[in-house]
């Protein structure tokens, strides 16, 4: 019998996406692999002995009462998974057969979403949500065991309204990733929505809309028809569920659409970087390093995006603040949300919080340092080069990025105050420090960990590393505020001295750590060959 | 010591990718201004019997020794001495075919004059002319290899190494590429270079390596191998005869 065409695409992907466990599992290979997953299993059993015993508990109160209430909790769960996880999974999701592969062969679109929706699973929240939603509905038709068969339509209805959203939600971000103007437009809508709303706007989306939005869900009426189904109104109760179905494959058609178009956008070739990345002089000197990475990342549309993302942030304040500190001028009483954020961007420490920020956000670059350029390093490796050009080179890189991406974001809050010496000189001690750190950290993660970033696309942290880059960051904070709060409780003003001693003895750290890192390089460079 | 050593020396070096044995004990020794062709089927050994000899690779067993130096301990030393045109696609893309260029020269520690000058030699002699601001990522196959040959001679060095150089050239450069290669080594430096072409081979190389499945069959000039092997017609005949024949070629369903 002929294999359909949607089969053999996912089990190509499940085949190569084991395959590239398997070879760039690292230490250990297959074993870490097998505890890594063992790990996952055991660390989401109690969540999904927990869910189920909520399907159980809700089940149970849906089956014996027709209490509005029950449904409206059960259905707030399962939007939880089928919206929230969804928009978290679309961060991280990316189409896994892309046209630059795929477009070769004679697949049509809807061969390809077929495909994608399990292929698309094989996520960290995607997951998370199958997983809850499968228990969830478990312990409802355990329950309510004559229902059943509706119950597993509605579990697998809630599953694609899950990834149908996800692609959704990715495609979304990856047009705001391609286009400047979206993404203008995007801080400029959440500016305004800052100071229009407030905190007070949020409580009122929080608590009105958001349940009227979840009440409205076709999933929720499918689980409304449900019970109303088990209450004997067979008509409404069907004909809800024939709208929680129907509605599905409505959003699966339009997550088909936005996947088709995004396919084919991702293959049209990007000529303004390209103009200005041949105009930059390179001479071969130990600058050109840095140079030569800092034009590797700034060639990724989704690094391009990460240099804007922290205006998302700095733009609401500055035009908040602004705005706000006009019209107390004016003599206007303002609400205390508004009075907040005015109080905020007046003080310190805030210009030294966004290189933090930014190193945060960039974490699937200073995590994976080589993968950006994997073809280029084989010529590094030909070339009478150190290591430790390589790696001094990556840090300037970073350093150079990291900069340009927060100068452009506090550029915003200059119109709000002028920071003073001190806080610009914790500012960039603060940064320092913490770029020298992850880079560190980044170093031998990259070198032990490589992970090939194709064109244009973000290299996803892999679920085992994924808690390296949170904890390195709390880590590096916690010293920073330490240090700061020690030095300050000692002899007021000397805080900001403090950082200045933290940054210095980070550049000696590294500066003493170099030669072993460049060791690693050396001794590992298969490794990052074989990326 | 230097003036004497050969140019590359492989001494029962053995390289394993987990159970897969790449190359299996193999022992050589080029003489300096050689030029020797590399030829196997694929997966038999030939890249990564570079990519040993240019230090991108560790040996599992064994040494490798080029210009005299031992490239694990020399690697940077070695590296500045010769020139290595690898057979992917490993360039810097987002740099144009220039900027490469200045770059490669940079890193040799040319004078800038130096690299400018060579580097509009290279394009003109190699016929590599895109249009200007065009990044590497956007040239041909073809193109890629050309400036990966002018990577690899920029600096003037005194052992080549070729990963398939004529695979995806046009007929006319590979003319020019075969010129460049006689008159190098008429000026005493060492080629070594893996090709699948072996009518091109059989023209050019003075010293044969046959390698397959890891092991080095044949070595030696083509007088040496036929005294060896017997009389053969040309290099395809031997090289045949030593990998068993070829298969038929017909597929059922066509």
């Amino acid at each position: 019998m002929a294999l359909s065409v949607p089969a053999a695409l996912v089990s190509a992907q499940y085949r190569a996406s084991w395959n590239r466990i398997l070879r760039t599992a690292g230490v250990g290979g297959e074993v870490a692999t097998w505890i890594t997953l063992g790990l996952v299993v055991v660390v989401l059993f109690f969540p999904g002995l927990v869910l189920t015993r909520i399907g159980l508990d809700l089940g149970a109160e849906l089956a014996t009462s027709g209490d509005t209430g029950v449904l409206d909790s059960w259905n707030g769960l399962i939007a939880v998974f089928t919206l929230g996880f969804a928009i978290l999974g679309g961060f991280r999701s990316r189409p896994s057969f892309p046209s630059s592969r795929f477009g070769r062969y004679p697949l049509r679109s809807v061969d390809l979403l077929i495909a994608e929706l399990p292929a698309g699973l094989f996520e960290v929240f995607p997951l998370l949500a199958t997983g809850g939603l499968a228990a969830m509905n478990l312990g409802l038709a355990v329950r309510m065991p004559r229902q059943a068969p509706i119950i597993a339509l509605l579990a697998l209805l809630s599953i694609a309204t899950m990834l149908g959203t996800m692609f959704i939600a990715s495609a979304f971000y990856a047009l705001v990733a391609r286009s400047r103007l979206v993404l203008a437009g995007l801080i400029a809508a959440s500016a305004i929505a800052a100071f229009a709303g407030g905190l007070r706007g949020v409580q009122t989306a929080v608590k009105e809309w958001l349940p009227a939005l979840v009440d409205d869900l076709p999933i929720a009426r499918g689980y409304e028809g449900l019970v109303l189904l088990r209450a004997g109104d067979v008509l409404t109760g069907a004909k809800w569920i024939a709208v929680a179905t129907l509605s599905t494959a409505l959003l699966l058609a339009i997550a088909a659409t936005l996947q088709r178009m995004r396919l084919a956008a991702e293959l049209e070739p990007d000529t303004p970087s390209r103009r200005l990345t041949a105009s930059i002089p390179i001479d071969g000197g130990s600058r050109s390093m840095s140079t030569l990475f800092l034009i590797q990342l700034l060639s990724s549309r989704a690094v391009l995006a990460l240099i804007l993302i922290p205006l998302l942030y700095s733009v609401p304040i500055a035009v908040t603040a602004s705005m706000g500190r006009a019209a107390l001028a004016e003599g206007t009483i303002l609400p205390p949300p508004i009075l907040m954020f005015v109080g905020v961007a007046e003080k310190a420490p805030l210009f030294a919080i966004f290189p933090l920020i930014a190193i945060a956000l960039n974490a699937q670059i200073w995590m994976n340092q080589f993968g950006w350029d994997r073809k280029s390093f084989r010529t590094f490796l030909l070339l009478p080069l150190e290591p430790r050009e390589i790696l001094t080179g990556r840090l300037r890189g970073l350093l150079l990025f990291t900069s340009i991406q927060t100068l452009l974001a506090v550029s915003p809050l200059l119109a709000v105050r002028m920071p003073g010496l001190r806080e610009i000189v914790a500012a960039v001690a603060a940064g320092g420090v913490a770029l020298i750190v992850t880079t560190g950290v980044g170093h031998v993660l990259s070198i032990l960990h490589p992970r090939a970033v194709d064109d244009d696309a973000s290299a996803h942290i892999p679920l085992h590393l994924s808690w390296i880059s949170p904890i390195t960051l709390l880590g590096t904070v916690a010293e920073l505020a330490g240090v700061w709060f020690m030095a300050e409780s000692v002899w007021k003003g000397t805080g900001v001295v403090a950082l200045v001693l933290s940054l210095a003895a980070a550049i000696s750290g590294y500066r003493l750590l170099l030669p072993r890192f460049s060791a690693l390089l050396l001794r590992e460079r298969e490794r990052l060959l074989s990326m | 010591m230097n003036g004497v050593s050969p140019a590359l020396e492989f001494d029962a070096v053995s390289k394993r990718f987990g159970e897969t044995v790449a190359v299996n004990d193999v022992s050589l020794l080029v003489p300096r201004g050689s030029l020797v062709g590399l030829l196997g089927r694929n997966g038999a050994g030939k890249t990564t019997s570079i990519n040993l000899a240019t230090g991108l690779l560790r040996p599992t067993a064994g040494s490798v020794r080029v210009l005299g130096l031992d490239v694990e301990a020399n690697a940077i030393e070695v590296k500045r001495r010769i020139g290595v045109m690898p057979q992917d696609d490993s360039l810097l893309e987002y740099l144009t075919g220039s900027q490469f260029l200045r770059f490669v020269g940079g890193v040799h520690r040319l004078p800038k004059e130096t690299v400018e000058k060579r580097s509009r030699e290279i394009f003109e002699t190699l016929d590599l002319d895109p249009p200007k601001g065009t990044l590497i990522r956007d040239f041909s196959y073809g193109m890629k290899k050309k400036l990966a040959l002018g990577a690899a001679l920029i600096h003037g060095p005194e052992l080549l190494f070729l990963d398939e150089p004529f695979e995806g050239i046009d007929p006319v450069t590979a003319v020019t590429i075969r010129a460049i290669l006689s008159s190098l080594q008429s000026k005493g430096v060492t080629i070594v270079m893996s090709s699948h072409v072996l009518e091109i081979v059989e023209r050019l190389c003075g010293t044969i390596a046959i390698i397959d499945k890891g092991r080095l069959l044949a070595f030696g000039s083509l007088d040496d191998l036929r005294a060896r092997h017997g009389d053969f017609g040309n290099l395809e005949e031997l090289f045949l005869s030593l990998m068993g024949g070829a298969k038929p070629g017909e597929l059922s369903w066509l």
